[in-house]
């Protein structure tokens, strides 16, 4: 069932419904129940996976939380312990529950990874073992089908029980209500990914209705209808177009274009889908964690990545990054460095390397191909390079007196991270690396070959469709600048009845008339819905 | 005082979603192709609709039908009260659904199916064309049944009950015809007939046996014409099977054989008039293209087929009864009209 | 130890009056870069355990947090 199906707007009214008609003790049993069924209808026996997620993650977790809770009463219990004799004790107990840590993680990244990467593995295998050694036997590839929503769910997972094996909070102690929080629908299917101590209590929390929660989930909903329906699905066909095209006469300005073109598509499609899913949370009165803060806005590439995709950026910060960079290891790494190469190299090692590591990851996530990789190291060495100019950076601008905070220079920075990171996302449409590259470089052939007419007749959009699509994309813009003093749908939600039905059906009829779907147009799942 | 307030909100409500609901009903207006000045075959099902008097016969299949036979010349020779329910390539399966349609609004005594589509693989769908005939249909389980065996993997059942998530993308091909014909919507057949004058300027051989032999009408299509042929019988209802004449015929005789075989079994009529082109008196001026007649044509076999039907079959003849007499007398009027007009 | 905080939380960011400042994460002075810079030198400086638990806002938004952090992590 995708978001954009009139099945799906028909299972969010009878679960709104339900939800709100139910005693209200029972209302998270509705939204395990509803989270389930979605669940079966999307992926019917690959459910499995969410239960053996679910149930081990549950119970190694319920463990560490019994451990820990057995150390601190030990500790309390024997308060003349000697500092030494409290490390001891605390090792011991640190120790169980590292193991139990371990394996749960083991599990449950090693059933998304197998799924991710196996086949890309069997590949490289096939590959390396034909060009060192001849031999031409080849492995045949696995049939998976992946369950829907896995690297999210599974991130959410291996994030709360790591917490609980931190002492943050202590574990769930009832399996069905931590198998909402695990499975909560409408963030099954592309996220955000939440953290158990912020999204938990809402889930359970008894809900009163309120019809200022509806309104203000509908208006999002359609937003986020708006662009994935008005300007995602309308572009995607020319930017395909224009990469099967390329070598035949379509590069320079029409790859531009198309770059441009994709980061908007990209843009819409996953903060369309997130829309949809936070303006349904809302209707049940459940705030979850946002995960875009008008990332085009932002004026450097670390920050672009603290607003787009959030709750990724701030998973990979919070469990890979911290834990990583002040870990025994990278220090004493560092320390060697210092001792050996100075002070400067000593001092950026826990950061640099960590974050290569990071990178490195979030790249696979994207997807099991190299090019992946590749865009992820490419992220990397921005940042860095960022980091490190950053010195020379403001030696310039004291020099030429430039206001850092004026327009000028913050239109360029913003304007400057826009395009890094569009040319980045070159390695999302490209077939490989390489093919990234060159498609990179084809961008600098001579532009005079280009003209809309020949736009319109080959490249799988229309004269109207692309006036739609320009039309949009500044209202878009427009929107999204006004939303710097808060979610514009508030804004309109205070103004008189007749204004509020205006502007709502005003928005109900632009995502139906100029929305890209039905015959020929099966609006396609969401792009970031299989990762 | 309180239960004021509360019944006030209640009728604000109510008004707020009575408005919501027409707006949205104007909309669907709006974006549905109207069939008036272009594609005029779209309105045949849904003028169907506006006829008041009974109509004792009923024509099924399809463009040849409302091309080739005029319900008008039938009154005008021999008194019958006739309706073309045909559509462009109308399958045997919308066929009976229509049949099915219109014995329960308006049981006639004879239904006329035209019989030529039937070798069409049973997955042969024109989703335009049959669009053309579902969307005119008023809602009954009829029509839901037609909808469901028409559609294919690509549609969805609620396309039809909101023509806006289907025509959706018109935006841009809206017309002045799409708000002049908003809510009113002229009358632009004759009974059924599309009356045109477009004369065929390709030069063919006569053909009448075009498609390749061996053809034959698959079981699903024979299931459907087998319920059709029980629906008469259930209803009363006499049921002829005819094959039009054209120029060029997508027929062959094996399916002549299995057509009189069928009937046979049945109790039935079976009667193709592709050999009798020259005995109707059909000439190239009396084709729009190679199979299609124009409204010349249609006269002449209409007269023809009329003579076929009141020999075998009982119709009565409506000019003995005043009434329909008058609203007929009139419905001819405007034939000749538009006849003359050319 | 406070000057010694201080200390360590300039050789960062010399630009801030830490006296005064009490959302150094909330308000993103310190991004993820420095605040790894400033436990690094804590942990050689104090002699203690900092792990990624205590890697929250709330430890890090003051020199104060940060000095009741390290006491809380001397005492365990």
């Amino acid at each position: 069932m995708s978001f954009v199906s009139l099945a799906f707007a028909l299972f969010v009214t009878i679960v709104v419904s339900l939800f709100y008609i139910v005693p209200k003790k029972y209302q998270w049993i509705v939204l395990l129940v509803a989270s389930y069924v979605f669940y079966f209808i999307c992926s019917e026996k690959l459910i499995i996976y969410l239960l053996v997620t679910t149930i081990t993650v549950f119970l190694c977790a319920k463990f560490i939380s019994k451990s820990v809770k057995a150390q601190k009463d030990y500790i309390k219990a024997n308060k003349d312990l000697s500092k030494e004799e409290k490390k001891q004790i605390k090792a011991t107990f640190k120790k169980k529950q590292r193991w139990l840590l371990l394996l749960c993680v083991f599990i449950n990244i090693g059933i998304l990874a197998y799924l991710k990467y196996i086949n890309w593995g069997i590949a490289y295998f096939n590959y390396y073992r034909l060009m060192w050694f001849g031999i031409v036997d080849f492995v045949n590839p696995v049939t998976i089908l992946m369950p829907l929503g896995i690297s999210f769910y599974t991130f959410q997972s291996v994030g709360y029980i790591i917490d609980v094996y931190n002492g943050k909070y202590e574990a769930e102690e009832n399996i069905f209500k931590y198998a909402l929080y695990v499975s909560f629908f409408p963030q099954i299917i592309q996220g955000p990914i939440s953290r158990f101590n912020e999204l938990a209590p809402e889930l359970y929390k008894e809900k009163t209705f309120n019809i200022y929660n509806i309104k203000s989930g509908f208006i999002r909903i359609l937003f986020g209808l708006f662009k994935k329906l008005v300007i995602a699905e309308r572009v995607s066909p020319f930017v395909s177009s224009v990469m099967n095209f390329k070598d035949y006469g379509y590069d320079g300005f029409y790859i531009l274009l198309a770059v441009f073109m994709y980061s908007m598509q990209i843009y819409c499609d996953f903060s369309g889908g997130i829309d949809v899913a936070l303006g349904v949370a809302e209707m049940l009165d459940i705030k979850v964690a946002e995960n875009f803060e008008r990332p085009f806005f932002s004026k450097s590439i670390a920050e672009y990545w603290r607003r787009w995709h959030i709750t990724l950026g701030t998973w990979f910060k919070d469990y890979i990054f911290y834990p990583l960079s002040i870990s025994k290891t990278f220090l004493n790494i560092s320390k060697w460095l210092k001792k050996h190469f100075g002070d400067e190299i000593g001092k950026r090692a826990p950061l640099y390397l960590p974050l290569l590591i990071v990178w490195t990851t979030t790249g696979m996530w994207h997807g099991s191909e190299s090019r992946f990789v590749v865009w992820g190291l490419m992220n990397f060495v921005l940042i860095i390079l960022g980091t490190e100019f950053e010195p020379v950076s403001e030696k310039l601008i004291n020099k030429f007196n430039i206001k850092v905070n004026g327009f000028w220079f913050k239109s360029y920075r913003i304007v400057k991270t826009f395009w890094l990171m569009s040319f980045l996302r070159l390695f999302d449409i490209s077939k490989d690396a390489k093919d990234a590259f060159r498609c990179f470089s084809m961008i600098f052939r001579p532009w005079n070959n280009f003209n809309m007419a020949s736009v319109y007749e080959n490249l799988s959009i229309s004269h109207d469709d692309f006036i739609v699509v320009v039309i949009a994309i500044i209202a878009l813009f427009i929107a999204d600048l006004m939303a710097r003093r808060g979610p514009v749908r508030k804004r309109v939600l205070e103004k008189n009845t007749f204004v509020q039905w205006v502007l709502v059906s005003a928005l109900f009829t632009v995502v139906i008339v100029f929305g890209s779907y039905g015959l020929g147009y099966e609006a396609s799942s969401f792009i970031y819905g299989n990762f | 005082m309180k239960n004021n307030s509360t019944v006030k909100n209640l009728i604000v409500i109510i008004f707020k979603v009575c408005v919501a609901i027409a707006l949205f009903v104007c909309l669907n207006l709006l974006f549905m192709p109207k069939y008036i000045e272009e594609n005029a075959d779209g309105r045949i099902t849904a003028e169907f609709y506006r006829e008041k008097t009974p109509i004792d016969v009923i024509f099924t299949g399809s463009s040849l039908v409302h091309a080739g036979i005029s319900p008008m010349v039938l009154y005008r020779e021999y008194g019958i009260s006739a309706y073309d329910r045909s559509n462009s390539s109308q399958t045997i399966a919308l066929s009976y659904y229509i049949a099915e349609d219109t014995i329960k609004r308006n049981k006639p005594k004879l239904i006329v199916a035209d019989v030529g589509f039937i070798y069409e693989a049973a997955d042969y769908v024109d989703e335009g064309a049959s669009r053309k005939s579902l969307d005119g249909m008023k809602w009954n389980s009829s029509k839901v049944n037609a909808i469901k065996a028409m559609m294919d993997e690509t549609e969805y059942f609620t396309d039809y009950m909101f023509p806006i998530l289907r025509f959706h993308s018109r935006w841009n091909d809206l017309k002045s015809e799409d708000l002049k014909y908003l809510f009113y919507k002229p009358t632009v057949t004759a009974n059924g007939q599309l009356i045109q004058f477009d004369l065929f300027d390709g030069a063919v051989s006569y053909d009448p046996y075009h498609l390749d032999e061996g053809v034959i009408a698959c079981d699903e299509n024979m299931e459907y014409l087998q319920k059709l042929a029980d629906l008469c019988k259930e209803n009363d209802v006499q049921l002829a099977l005819i094959k039009m004449p054209s120029y060029e015929c997508n027929w062959n005789k094996d399916l002549d054989k299995q057509m009189s075989d069928f009937a046979d079994l049945n109790g039935i009529k079976y009667k193709s008039f592709i050999e009798d082109y020259d005995s109707i008196g059909l000439e190239l001026e009396d084709l729009t293209d190679r199979q299609h007649m124009n409204s010349y044509g249609a006269e002449k076999f209409s007269t023809v087929l009329g003579e076929y039907i009141v020999n075998n079959y009982s119709v009565s003849d409506v000019r003995e009864d005043n009434s329909i007499k008058a609203v007929f007398d009139k419905k001819l009027e405007r034939y000749n009209t538009l006849m003359n007009e050319k | 130890m406070r000057e010694e905080i201080i200390e360590i939380l300039q050789s960062v960011h010399p630009e801030v009056d830490y006296e005064v400042e009490d959302k150094l994460i909330d308000n993103r002075i310190f991004d993820s870069f420095d605040v790894v810079s400033v436990v690094s030198e804590l942990i050689d400086n104090f002699d203690v355990e900092i792990t990624a638990e205590t890697m929250i806002p709330e430890n890090f938004n003051s020199v104060d947090a940060i000095m009741n952090l390290i006491k809380r992590l001397e005492e365990e």
